[in-house]
């Protein structure tokens, strides 16, 4: 096997390693959810981890990510403590957000905010971009249901005026709540509206972790070189219902795990020995589930009464 | 640019926010024509002395460049938005309220946001129902928020000034019949955080804010009593130790405030006071404010609508029986 060859299987094992992490955690936090050990309105990304493994691995330390809705996975790719995540999912004072945010408003150093308003940190996204250093690079992700808000439109436009160094990050799972892309829009892809707004715009299979990061990769450098904005729309599958709980059904294919496992598989890799790693990760998330619930120490209302403001007057 | 004592509260607010760019270069100057000096020439010549990068225009999509303004924030400048009339917060409302006030408290304490929204209220104008409101209580129900209504220029500059030197996002709701005066008052060498009394009195406490502040010193001189008069400066939070303590020593009160008496600012200072100082008051608390009607735009109408000083001394009157 040539060197290349190695390295390359060696670069997919590790963000196939990643994807199986965020796919882990998410796994057992559905399964604390069904328990009623976690409490909460809980959107999981499970079908994403490409996105969020392929777009934070071509991230400087500098850069910064605004979330949405479903943030876990970008949070745990950005290498924030999974234990803190589970902690704040969990109700924790020891949470990333000390038990004040939540799942859909984890908040934290490089991906800076989630949630739980569609659309909601689009134009926030920009004014970040807008004072960022030079060079550096602010990541917006959105599903397709937020390409029906004003938020969006005015966002996009705003970026492109101010020629701000944002990479809008559509991830389409081709629903928004329970009803299909069609039901909302008479407009195809979102990747259309970069034309509308002279904004550089590509769509990828976003259920294949190298296509993702080559989009990322040739659309940050135009973004660093101060070009502006640019708009890349990755189509997933909703792996899961819209919240965990839901009756209604949802996709079953297009897991990128599994594009992923095949491709390893090829390489040469024993698919026992995939399917081991699966099971291990999965016991290790649940072990931390578990752990966080024993020890983490519940959120107070007694504790700091005065987190409303930074100064109280 | 020219300062002095002579300034109107437009120039005085101009003023403090041009000598807060020079002295910090993170303040940066967000909104619609604001590199046009504005409708109301707040920022008239600061693009010239500061650049475009520092004094940004914007298109006419307030949720936008609100919700950029807390980016700016969390990535540590400190954004002046100007919205131009508070009527237009409703198009930014999700930026304000869930982002804007809540991000210190949801990220436990990680974030803040030194936000500053300078904007402009009330009536007068004949502009309707979409250029002449006042959202006082709106904005003062959102925890999280700090909310500022100086009623001069010397306290506008100091609510510019302390606005942007706060943590926190900070709204300046700012009377737009306000914005030529040049009245001055004892006192405006204060606190722009604390609730000043700006008359002392025995009879009655009446407390206001903006240019209401002027109105009821007038009127309580023409009203034949003694009457203290409290400008609150600040609506959000509300600072009720003030009014409490001028309360228990006038026992009456009487809140005059330029809003809808629906769900106003106004009853939540009532509230407030029959808490903590039922047992003094001697009548029940009065309020004064404009009807729980939209602002209409012919002039009788209008004028019908707001509060005057002869509303304020009739008030009075009837609180004093």
């Amino acid at each position: 096997m040539s060197d290349s060859t190695t390295q390359r299987r060696e670069v997919l094992e590790r963000h196939h390693g990643e994807m199986l992490r965020l796919r882990a955690f998410e796994e057992a936090v559905a399964e604390g959810h069904r328990a009623k050990r976690i409490e909460g309105l809980l959107h999981l990304s499970i079908g994403a981890e490409a996105v969020a493994v392929g777009v934070m691995s071509c991230l400087a330390p500098d850069d910064r990510v605004y979330s949405a809705h479903r943030p876990h996975g970008h949070f745990l790719a950005a290498g924030n403590d999974p234990r803190a995540v589970m902690a704040e999912l969990a109700g924790r004072e020891s949470g990333l957000c000390r038990g004040r945010g939540g799942t859909m408003h984890l908040m934290s150093e490089q991906v800076v905010m989630a949630t739980g308003i569609v659309g909601g940190t689009l134009p926030v996204a920009v004014g970040h971009a807008a004072v960022a250093a030079p060079g550096s690079a602010v990541v917006a992700f959105f599903g397709d249901g937020a390409a029906q808000t004003g938020a969006f439109h005015e966002s996009m436009n705003l970026a492109a005026l101010w020629k701000t160094p944002v990479l809008f990050v559509c991830e389409n799972n081709g629903w928004a709540e329970f009803s299909s892309r069609a039901e909302h829009t008479t407009v195809g892809n979102v990747v259309r509206y970069g034309d509308l707004y002279g904004i550089p715009a590509r769509e990828v299979d976003g259920t294949d972790v190298d296509l993702v990061i080559a989009a990322v990769q040739e659309l940050l450098a135009l973004v660093r070189a101060g070009g502006g904005p640019c708009l890349l729309e990755c189509h997933i599958a909703r792996l899961r219902p819209h919240y965990e709980g839901d009756w209604r059904e949802h996709s079953a294919d297009g897991d990128p795990l599994n594009v992923t496992e095949e491709r390893l598989i090829a390489a040469g890799i024993d698919p026992v020995a995939l399917a081991a790693r699966r099971d291990a990760e999965l016991q290790q998330a649940l072990a931390l589930l578990e752990s966080v619930l024993a020890d983490e120490p519940v959120a107070n209302p007694a504790d700091d009464p005065s987190l409303v403001f930074a100064r109280t007057p | 640019m020219s300062t002095g004592a002579g300034d109107n509260l437009v120039q005085a607010a101009r003023n403090a926010l041009n000598a807060a760019m020079v002295a910090d270069e993170r303040v940066i100057v967000v909104g619609e024509d604001v590199a046009e000096g504005g409708p109301f020439a707040l920022t008239k010549g600061l693009v010239e002395r500061h650049g475009a990068a520092r004094v940004r225009n914007t298109p006419i999509s307030e949720g936008a460049f609100m919700g950029a303004g807390v980016g700016m924030a969390l990535a540590g400048a400190r954004p002046f938005v100007d919205i131009m009339f508070n009527d237009f917060i409703t198009a930014a409302s999700d930026q304000l309220f869930n982002n804007a006030a809540k991000i210190h408290f949801m990220s436990g304490g990680r974030y803040s946001v030194p936000l500053t929204v300078w904007t402009l209220a009330g009536a007068g104008t004949r502009w309707g129902a979409h250029h002449s409101q006042h959202l006082d209580g709106w904005l003062a129900q959102v925890p999280g928020l700090k909310v500022l209504a100086p009623c001069t220029p010397a306290m506008a500059s100091a609510s510019v000034r302390a606005a942007l030197e706060d943590p926190d996002p900070v709204v300046l709701l700012v009377d737009r019949e306000l914005l030529y005066s040049r009245q001055g008052l004892a006192g405006d060498n204060g606190d722009p955080w604390s609730p000043r009394i700006v008359a002392g009195g025995s009879d009655l406490t009446l407390a206001t804010s903006g240019r209401l502040v002027h109105t009821a010193l007038a009127a309580s001189a023409q009203s034949g009593f003694s009457v203290e008069v409290i400008d609150l400066q600040r609506l959000a939070p509300l600072a009720i130790e003030a009014i409490v303590t001028s309360v228990e020593k006038t026992n009456r009160l009487l809140i005059v405030h330029d809003e809808a008496s629906s769900g106003s600012f106004a009853s939540a200072v009532a509230a407030a006071v029959y808490e903590r100082a039922f047992w003094a008051l001697d009548a029940p608390v009065g309020r004064l404010t404009a009807p729980a009607t939209p602002v209409p735009a012919a002039a009788r109408l209008e004028d019908a609508y707001m509060v005057d000083a002869a509303k304020v001394t009739a008030a009075i009157r009837a609180l004093m029986g």
